[in-house]
């Protein structure tokens, strides 16, 4: 398919980059769970902060790829802001109105809009499709020349309380706006990442290989049905910001600890259903399983994948049934964190650490290789008994090591 | 005779995905040249290489695809989003049709 959209660039560890913004993938379920998490408490406000993350990225990522493509005209740019829109799996939006100055924007199909529900048994009682009205805020800025801070995305109607379609409505909104704009690439660390671990039938490069055969782009929906989930080719700062402000905002009520947790157990969702549904698919049947000899080569083959999702690279530095050391390098939430905010004093990677616990409970607890129903029964099951795999970020890129190392054991 | 089962898929793709498991399921390329000879729509074709395991598609855009080869003996039928309910009863009544007629025996 045919898209005006700047080129991905993969990037040395394991990074990968639109028009020098970050992206990374992850699922409906991860989305669902994360964006839950942050509306836990309607006194933090962090739909705002949602709206503006994606904004910020959004903006960054569209304006560069003008520049990247060669498009002045306003056309082009209302092509390059709904071609990148769909290919990264958000949905399909219709920004023809802004030529001529309108500002009710449709969006048909949206992945915040329709795919979040799928992850859940019981309707929502607000919109969810803050991503998207931050997005199309964004687009209008830059078809239109304006101070990206100048606008916000209004949600009329959203898919995920059962409207037919989204409908976004722009509006001014300069005023009193703490507006903060998107760090880019940000920092890597300097240490190149060593080989993969070689204790092991699984053979990582062919894996990759195998991986870059498929089709990771938006269908003619703009949606990304694979592995058994609805990807999104999401911008890596979109999830820091909104991740990493949560926190902020939760140290400011003196519970950052408690906000860390949450933010961890959006990551073992992640951890069981992103995880556990890429090893319960077709294509890991095809691409990793016949590699597959012991539960230890799964979690190898499973860390080949991750290091096809943009988050960094992943390495197995040890291994056996009841511990794993992990060491990531370049791991997106750190690199994020330091663009953002600079050196930490604590570690930042909730969403990796839990990642880690997941990937070892789903595989030595969770029995995956039966392909059992990822309900919220077997989560129970897993997750939430004595004995279970938990995890510690032992060093962390964010606060100046040279990787990010994560230990979980049981 | 049930020449195949159907199930829709549990996960997160529920309502748009369904799996169609094949009692007696004749060759990849017998089913494909089957299909394509049957199907008038304006179908787009499209292919996978998983590590060598070919996977054919078959895109009815805005409607539905039709996916080869991804487990032995197996087809996905996928409905697209944006498919109202009427089209995509009418669009899977329309492809079990044409499995049956393919995998009739003659």
């Amino acid at each position: 398919m045919s898209r005006k959209v700047a080129p991905l660039q993969r990037r040395d560890h394991g990074r990968t980059h639109r028009a020098q913004e970050p992206l990374v993938f992850h699922c409906n379920f991860y989305n669902y769970w994360l964006q839950k998490t942050l509306l836990l408490d309607p006194d933090l406000e962090m739909e705002r902060v949602l709206h503006d993350a994606s904004a910020a990225a959004a903006y960054a990522s569209l304006t560069q790829s003008a520049k990247d493509l060669g498009a002045d005209s306003a056309e082009e740019r209302v092509k390059i802001a709904e071609d990148t829109f769909a290919d990264q799996g958000f949905g399909t939006v219709q920004l023809s109105p802004l030529l001529s100055e309108k500002r009710v924007i449709d969006v048909p199909v949206s992945h915040y809009g329709k795919c979040l529900s799928q992850a859940i048994t019981t309707d929502f009682g607000q919109p969810q499709t803050f991503m998207d009205a931050g997005y199309i805020a964004a687009a209008a800025a830059f078809v239109w020349n304006h101070p990206v801070e100048s606008l916000c995305g209004k949600i009329l109607q959203c898919q995920a309380l059962g409207a037919e379609k989204g409908v976004v409505e722009l509006v001014d909104c300069a005023e009193g706006r703490d507006w903060k704009p998107a760090c880019g690439i940000g920092p890597g660390g300097k240490e190149a990442p060593p080989p993969p671990n070689a204790n092991t039938n699984v053979d990582e490069g062919a894996i990759l290989q195998a991986l870059s055969g498929l089709d990771l782009a938006g269908d003619e929906e703009g949606l990304l049905p694979r592995f058994g989930v609805m990807l999104t080719n999401h911008f890596g700062n979109f999830y820091n910001r909104i991740s990493f402000e949560f926190l902020h905002k939760m140290n400011g009520t003196g519970l950052l600890e408690a906000g860390e947790m949450l933010l961890q157990d959006a990551g073992y969702r992640c951890g069981f259903h992103t995880f556990g549904g890429i090893m319960e698919s077709a294509e890991w049947d095809a691409v990793v399983k016949p590699q597959c000899k012991t539960q230890e080569d799964w979690v190898h083959g499973m860390v080949a994948v991750v290091n096809a999702l943009g988050w960094g690279v992943w390495r197995v530095v040890e291994l056996d049934d009841q511990h794993i050391v992990m060491r990531i390098y370049d791991d997106y939430e750190s690199t994020g964190w330091l663009g953002m905010y600079g050196q930490s004093d604590r570690p930042v990677s909730h969403l990796a650490t839990a990642g880690v616990a997941g990937l070892m409970n789903t595989i030595y607890l969770g029995d995956i290789q039966s392909k059992p129903t990822l309900d919220l029964d077997y989560y129970a099951k897993v997750f939430e008994i004595d004995g279970a795999f938990t995890a510690e970020e032992t060093k962390s890129l964010s606060m100046g090591h040279a990787y990010t190392e994560i230990v979980a054991q049981r | 005779m049930e020449l195949f089962e159907v199930a829709p898929d549990k996960r997160c793709q529920r309502g748009l995905t369904f799996r169609y498991y094949l009692k007696e399921p004749p060759d990849d390329e017998a089913m494909l040249e089957a299909f394509d000879e049957r199907s008038s729509l304006p179908m787009i074709t499209g292919q996978e290489n998983w590590a060598g395991q070919m996977i054919h598609r078959r895109i009815l855009q805005f409607r539905f695809e039709v996916r080869f080869g991804e487990r032995a003996g197996e087809i996905t039928f996928r409905h697209r989003a944006t498919a109202q309910q009427e089209q995509r009863t009418s669009d899977r009544a329309w492809f079990e049709a044409l499995l049956t007629e393919i995998l009739a025996p003659s």
